[in-house]
């Protein structure tokens, strides 16, 4: 990562806000490439030296979420959707699909940068740990350590008395770090459905197990919140 | 004499049989028959053994007879009866006894006129007994008459009315029935009474014929000469030039007596009725709503139209000027500019987040995409979003130690957070402490919004969430606000089931304070 330089691909159809994002990626010292519709994104992807995917979700000639799966189907790259606020079951969509993250316009620059950063950080640790967390008995992230095999959790040394349920959240986010995660992919994979009591269950659980994990609520270290999207693990 | 008289009772009893009587015989009449013959057979026994006439035994009888008649109906049991009676009272009572035969002359008399007056008696309590029958159902007839106009007054959409229709006709007749509604699309909805006859009307005769009722405004079906093929009978219902659907009735192997049929013309066309005022009252409501709506539109359109203005000139402006003469501006001034095209396109885009809110103000009614949230998240993420000025605040938030459920459409809610916290900062001078607070009272969460500032005047309080009130106030930048930022957050709270309202805080200051319905936690572990 560090001694080459991180490229980036931004599918966009409108030619202002591609122009932005290319100027201020290549002002931040990024490589980038756009393509203004689907197919010309898939033939980039396709060649495989983009890192980072930024994906307009209303494009003239293919449905977001179809590129997505598309994509997912050859590459594990990072996947940050950019959408319009109205178009909030599209974002949701794009998410289950395989996306990790997410833009709304109007969204500032620095912004942007932030949710680059994330996805690289994302990348340094798949890179780190040998192709994604899962393989690991052991994560760590800041001052939080999860050991997967005794099933304890710890606290800046400290462990954490968490319930069943809490423990299965946790290390659901954590092995999906920096990723997006969805309500109702939450919800399917802690309870193996998702109905609408258990998204009321599922606030009242990160509400719970965030006040174990975190020393200021309104201002999170590891857990996101996404209003009306879902949450996020945060790589410190 | 004796004979018309029978005649007239018995054709009237196969006159009133409508339906057909089952046949076989009943146990518990056989059993009621033969307790009560052996009762009185004991009594003329007691009566014959203290030595009284034997007159008293036979009008027991004819008692007897009467009695069993109103309990079990028809001519041919009455007659068995009656005859079973002679021939006990022949029985027990003549001499010989306890034969059937008898010595004197005159009895043979005896039994013929004890038999027809027996007979006579009975079938006289028989038809009273149907009559009492008959008149029961007539109230029972009525009664759904004017069941049904109660409740076709009630009904305030024209589905009301035809499930009405349903549910009556079913009740009256007894019978499968299918009341077909067309809906806004023009296709035909069924619904079935009782829900499980759905077979009953599946036939492809029976579909053609319904549709054929709807489309020709004309009875079909069996019984008519349009599909006589069809296991059921359809009528139209339809007022004026609107057609509403069709009514399908089973009539079954013996057909609908005309009492029937003329009580189902009723409620039919009350119906019809009703559904075409349902529409005529529906009609104008939404030319109403429509005025209404339009007369929105047009103020929002002259307001946007004139506030946009400023901020566009403001940006449009600045950008040129930087454009075409940025090396002669110096850097504070420079730095100003950007600042100014910026601020303006915040507040271009806040504006914007507004109208997208109110175009979800439609027909007065939200259309909400509700999903449960915890209060605090929704507080953060509204903070997140707040004037860049907010900074020259201080801005506290006090949280509930409890977690707070509430059913909302989270977008919404955050509009309204923002609004009211943007407004704060906006109205108060610079260094004015703002306090975000949640509390829980009785199943409605509480989130205030309280400030320092100057407080709101007096004269102004009383229009703050009218649409398009915007003070007299100087602000800050001297920008006017349009005024729809508290009269949206009105419409979205009450949209919710909450409410807004504010107070001027002691010594200084305004609090918003709105409410929103809480959710029950869900029974889970972080009680363990």
């Amino acid at each position: 990562m560090a001694n080459r330089k991180c490229n980036i691909l931004v599918i966009e159809d409108d030619p202002q806000i591609r122009k932005l994002m290319a100027t201020s990626l290549t002002a931040e010292g990024y490589g980038v490439e756009t393509a203004y519709n689907g197919t010309h994104g898939l033939q980039a992807l396709r060649l495989g030296h983009v890192d980072i995917c930024l994906l307009d979700l209303g494009l003239p000639d293919m449905d977001g979420v179809s590129i997505i799966s598309k994509v997912r189907s050859f590459s594990n790259l990072p996947i940050i959707v950019v959408s319009a606020r109205s178009e909030d079951s599209d974002k949701i969509g794009a998410l289950d699909a395989g996306a990790d993250d997410y833009l709304t316009k109007p969204f500032s620059v620095e912004e942007l940068m932030a949710r680059i950063r994330v996805a690289q950080r994302r990348i340094a640790a798949q890179i780190q740990s040998g192709g994604g967390n899962e393989g690991n008995a052991v994560f760590h992230n800041g001052d939080l350590t999860i050991d997967y095999v005794s099933g304890c959790v710890y606290l800046s040394g400290k462990e954490l008395q968490l319930t069943p349920i809490e423990y299965k959240l946790l290390c659901l986010l954590a092995r999906n770090e920096g990723r997006v995660l969805t309500h109702t992919y939450i919800t399917d994979h802690i309870w193996g459905n998702s109905l609408d009591s258990d998204v009321a269950s599922l606030r009242v659980f990160m509400a719970s197990l965030r006040k174990k994990i975190e020393k200021d609520t309104s201002h999170p270290r590891y857990i996101q919140t996404h209003v009306g999207i879902g949450y996020r693990m945060m790589k410190q | 004499m004796f004979s018309r008289l029978t005649t007239w009772l018995l054709g009237n009893t196969l006159c009133r049989e409508n339906a057909p009587v089952k046949a076989h015989v009943r146990y518990k009449d056989v059993f009621s028959i033969a307790g009560i013959i052996g009762m009185v057979t004991l009594l003329g026994l007691l009566i014959h053994y203290l030595g009284f006439s034997d007159v008293s035994v036979i009008t027991l009888y004819i008692l007897a007879v009467q009695i069993i008649a109103v309990r079990v109906s028809g001519r041919i049991s009455n007659a068995v009866v009656s005859l079973l009676c002679v021939a006990i009272y022949n029985f027990f009572f003549t001499d010989p006894k306890y034969t059937l035969l008898a010595y004197d002359p005159d009895y043979p008399m005896t039994f013929v006129i004890m038999f027809i007056v027996s007979f006579l008696a009975g079938s006289l309590a028989d038809r009273l007994k149907r009559m009492a029958g008959q008149s029961e159902r007539n109230r029972y007839r009525t009664q759904i008459l004017y069941d049904t106009s109660q409740l076709l007054n009630k009904a305030l959409v024209s589905q009301e009315a035809a499930e009405v229709l349903g549910v009556q006709l079913h009740k009256l007749l007894d019978r499968d029935t299918v009341v077909a509604c067309i809906d806004e699309e023009g296709k035909i909805a069924c619904r079935y009474y009782p829900d499980t006859c759905r077979s009953t009307f599946e036939g492809q005769a029976d579909q053609d014929a319904l549709v054929w009722s709807v489309r020709s405004r004309a009875k079909s079906g069996a019984g008519t000469s349009v599909y006589p093929g069809a296991r059921c009978s359809y009528a139209p219902l339809y007022q004026g030039s609107h057609t509403y659907g069709a009514v399908g009735v089973l009539p079954g192997d013996a057909g609908l007596d005309e009492f029937s049929e003329s009580i189902m013309s009723a409620i039919i066309s009350q119906c019809e009725l009703a559904m075409e005022n349902i529409r005529s009252v529906k009609d104008k409501e939404e030319a109403a709503m429509k005025a209404q709506n339009e007369k929105l539109r047009a103020d929002l359109l002259r307001s946007i139209s004139h506030d946009l203005r400023t901020p566009l000139t403001s940006i449009s402006g600045n950008a040129s000027m930087l454009m075409n003469s940025e090396q002669t501006f110096d850097e504070a001034t420079r730095r100003q500019l950007y600042t100014d095209i910026y601020d303006d396109s915040i507040w271009l885009v806040n504006l914007v987040e507004n109208l997208l809110a109110i175009s979800r103000v439609q027909n007065g009614t939200m259309q909400l995409r509700t999903t449960t949230e915890v209060l605090d998240d929704v507080i953060d993420e509204a903070l997140r979003h707040i004037d860049r000025h907010v900074q020259e605040h201080t801005l506290t938030v006090r949280k509930s130690p409890d977690i707070i459920l509430a059913k909302m459409d989270v977008h919404l809610i955050v509009q309204v957070i923002i609004n009211i916290v943007n407004n704060a900062v906006k109205y108060t001078p610079a260094g004015s402490e703002i306090i975000v607070s949640t509390s829980q009272k009785q199943n409605m969460a509480y989130i205030t919004i309280q400030d320092n500032g100057g407080g709101i005047p007096e004269e102004e309080r009383p229009h703050l969430f009218e649409m398009f009130y915007n003070g007299s106030k100087e602000v800050a930048d001297a920008r006017k606000s349009m005024g729809l930022g508290l009269a949206l957050c009105k419409s979205i709270v009450e949209a919710h089931g909450g409410s807004i309202f504010e107070k001027n805080v002691v010594p200084h200051g305004a609090a918003f304070v709105f409410t929103l319905p809480t959710e029950e936690l869900p029974d889970g572990e972080q009680k363990v």
